[in-house]
């Protein structure tokens, strides 16, 4: 260990960001380690800012089990399968109200969304059964600029990170409710960001 | 701070004749190891693992100097750390090689947030929601967004001491609106 740490050195070049950020270099992220495991001041601030970091809405500490990639492809056979038989069917067979909703853009989601203090906060309904929602921002020229999944039924990013200067240009979003396996189950409409 | 915080977070406690180390040293090991096996399932046994060997050195009156715990449990926990690193370390590179084919993921995840719970993360969003704003602002900017220090006190117009003491402050305030008021120290 070639570094030494000390409270004052933590205040001075606030180390316990890097280092919650994954960023601080190998050997003095140990020697860090070494100090907060006797100094309960040093601790609390790597404590206390890794549970806000964790509670950021776009993040969720799940990961992807392996066996659920064999039931994600027995669903995507379905899936094609399904298609296959709908293509098959006649042209002019009615189309269900429920039809339209899940594989549409008209589903009503009650999308909220506007930019305060350089941040972008939005909220949507709940969807029974949805396990994350996907949320994508496009610029007026329908570029995607951002896609975050959650969750939570709200998201706020900083409006930097969308590229975008609040009040300027159009910026329209859209949300998907996807199941556990990450299937759409309901899509909404292309709807603009409130300007302020 | 009581003995059981370690709880706070999601996962199992330690032996009952080891938890009087849990409290101020459970979770500083979990997120010690966690750092470097990934893996919380992991990082909880070494971190047992770990106050098991310190329990038992204190019984057996093999620490004859107190104020070295903090030292010779951080030590234990990174010995038995390397210990695992080694007998799983071929196993881990061949995986993660096929995991990066497979995804195309070069950049490692933000492994010490997978030690906060989920319900945790709830009471924290809640906590945060009672601050007021300048202490949700300042830790949004820092925690949320990532942002550098020096924007961080540009924005909102403050020198980087001030920033600090605020930082200080907020987090103090949040740890009293989770209820952990008597785990913060000044």
């Amino acid at each position: 260990m070639s570094d030494v740490v000390t409270c004052e050195r933590v205040e001075r070049e606030a180390l316990d960001l890097p280092y919650i950020r994954g960023t601080l270099p190998e050997p003095l992220a140990e020697a860090f380690e070494a100090h907060y495991f006797g100094c309960d001041t040093c601790w609390a601030l790597v404590r206390g800012g890794n549970e806000v970091r964790a509670a950021r809405p776009s993040f969720k500490a799940t990961r992807w089990p392996h066996s659920w990639t064999l039931a994600l492809a027995a669903l995507l056979v379905g899936v094609v399968g399904v298609g296959f038989w709908r293509l098959s069917q006649p042209a002019d067979a009615p189309i269900s109200p429920s039809s339209l909703e899940r594989g549409g853009t008209a589903a009503p989601m009650g999308l909220r969304a506007a930019m305060v203090d350089r941040r972008l906060a939005a909220e949507w309904s709940k969807v029974p059964g949805a396990a994350s929602y996907r949320i994508r921002f496009f610029g007026s020229d329908g570029a995607l600029l951002l896609q975050r999944q959650t969750a939570d039924t709200a998201l706020m990013v900083a409006s930097d990170s969308l590229g975008v200067s609040p009040g300027t240009g159009a910026l329209l979003w859209q949300v998907q409710a996807l199941d556990r396996l990450g299937g759409e189950l309901l899509r909404s409409a292309l709807v603009e960001v409130a300007p302020r | 701070m009581s003995p059981l915080q370690g709880d706070r977070y999601s996962g199992g406690l330690p032996l009952a004749e080891d938890r009087d180390l849990a409290g101020p040293y459970w979770e500083r090991v979990r997120l010690f190891a966690l750092r470097r096996v990934g893996d919380p399932a992991t990082a909880e046994d070494l971190a047992q693992e770990t106050l098991r060997v310190a329990g038992a050195v204190l019984r057996e009156g093999r620490l004859s100097n107190p104020d070295a715990l903090p030292a010779f449990i951080f030590q234990t926990a990174r010995n038995l750390c390397m210990q695992r690193h080694r007998s799983g370390a071929r196993e881990s590179r061949a995986l993660g090689r096929l995991q990066a084919e497979h995804t195309g993921q070069a950049e490692p995840p933000d492994t010490l947030l997978l030690i906060v719970g989920e319900e945790r993360c709830v009471a924290v969003r809640r906590a945060l929601a009672r601050l007021e704003s300048g202490d949700r602002q300042l830790l949004q900017f820092l925690y949320f967004d990532d942002l550098p220090t020096a924007d961080v006190s540009a924005r909102l117009g403050v020198t980087p001491d001030a920033l600090r003491v605020r930082k200080h402050r907020a987090l103090r305030r949040l740890a009293v609106a989770l209820g952990d008021a008597g785990d913060v120290t000044p």
